[in-house]
């Protein structure tokens, strides 16, 4: 019965990765890997289905059907998690991005004259201009 | 009474058409320097606050309201002159008396952050559900626990310019709250609460956060800690 530790493990190591440096050109390496061993498993299977079988069984799992879907579910768990990341991700850049346009249109635009507030002890003559834009 | 223009008002706004006017006018009347940070709003809310002669910054899209705190406080903290940053709401919830006690005591008192408390004195104004969900969340909350604060999600703060530099708010949703106090207590900022009125009405009762939202916000951080 090898299959329960195998799913455990696959399972760990998504969370590990997700959690640990993302975007970075190892991650992202690991990603081919991770893509690249998935597609021959994919072709392998494709192309001798009974191989499959015995797999399966060698690792107790059972039918080949039954190790493909464990494996569909470990990679859609897998593409989940790493699209959720990428995700968090951009939403931090477009953040950032808007922030900068923001701040440099508000800089651009000539300071708004204060209007006159309802008490007359408060008028804001010095309201700091934005001069040094 | 004192010369406050060395404090800025951050005002994150999001369609407060209706009311920011004057919340703004009110505001300015002891607070002459707010900036509203327009989160993309779909209404005049960006005119109605220039009107009341508050600097207006418009996030071209809409990002949440983290992201527009972050905005403002980049914003007013590198203004000439400006001491002193306060987040307020834009819903009309906040009181400019509360802010004044707030501001007195970072002028007085070695401190680098006030929270605004609902928690301390008179708490029958607010609603029974938000009492109990509020008081969960501390209670849950390690470093709100550590802190020694009673009001984690509390809009009100001040802070001096120094601290308003170390502030990054990377949640723009709704986790900021937590976030802030985050970074709070990693720079070990000296912190206290000053006990603060909600004034809670039927407008910013309909545009506060429902209770749903505390599970974004559970979510949001959880993810953020470990990121």
């Amino acid at each position: 019965m090898f299959i329960k530790p195998l799913l455990v493990i696959a399972l760990l190591v998504i969370g590990l990765v997700a959690l640990r440096g993302r975007g970075t050109n190892r991650t992202s390496a690991y990603l081919k890997i991770a893509l690249g061993l998935f597609f021959t498993f994919a072709i392998y299977s494709v192309l001798f289905p009974e191989q499959i079988t015995q797999i399966a069984s060698f690792i107790g799992v059972g039918r080949g059907t039954d190790l493909l879907l464990y494996v569909a579910v470990i990679g859609f768990i897998f593409f989940t998690v790493f699209t959720y990341a990428k995700f968090k991700d951009l939403e931090t850049r477009i953040a950032r991005l808007a922030r900068a346009v923001a701040l440099a249109s508000a800089l651009q635009e000539p300071p708004l004259l204060p209007v006159q507030p309802p008490e007359p002890s408060l008028t804001t003559e010095s309201e700091p201009t934005e001069q040094e834009a | 009474m004192t010369d406050q223009r060395d404090v800025w008002l951050v005002v994150p706004m999001y369609n407060e058409t209706q009311v920011v006017r004057d919340v703004i006018l009110r505001a300015r009347r002891t607070f002459p320097n707010v900036v509203c940070v327009d989160d993309g709003s779909q209404d005049s809310s960006a005119a109605e606050a220039a009107a009341a002669g508050a600097v207006v910054v418009r996030h071209p899209i809409n990002l949440g309201q983290g992201a527009a705190l972050q905005t403002g406080i980049e914003y007013a903290r590198n203004r000439p002159g400006a001491r002193y940053l306060v987040t307020f709401d834009a819903d009309g919830q906040h009181n400019a008396d509360d802010v004044s006690r707030m501001i007195a005591r970072l002028r007085t008192e070695p401190l680098d952050v006030v929270l605004g408390t609902r928690f301390q004195g008179n708490t029958g104004h607010i609603p029974l559900l938000k009492r109990l969900v509020l008081r969960t969340v501390v209670m849950v909350s390690p470093r709100a626990h550590r802190l020694k604060l009673s009001d984690s999600h509390n809009g009100l703060r001040a802070m001096t310019v120094e601290a308003a530099r170390r502030i990054n708010l990377q949640s723009n949703g709704m986790a900021h709250a937590d976030e802030f106090v985050d970074i709070v207590d990693r720079a070990r900022m000296r912190v206290a609460e000053e006990p603060v009125t909600i004034n809670y009405t039927d407008y910013s009762m309909s545009k506060g956060q429902s209770l749903l939202n505390g599970v974004n916000i559970v979510v949001d951080s959880a993810v953020r800690r470990r990121s």
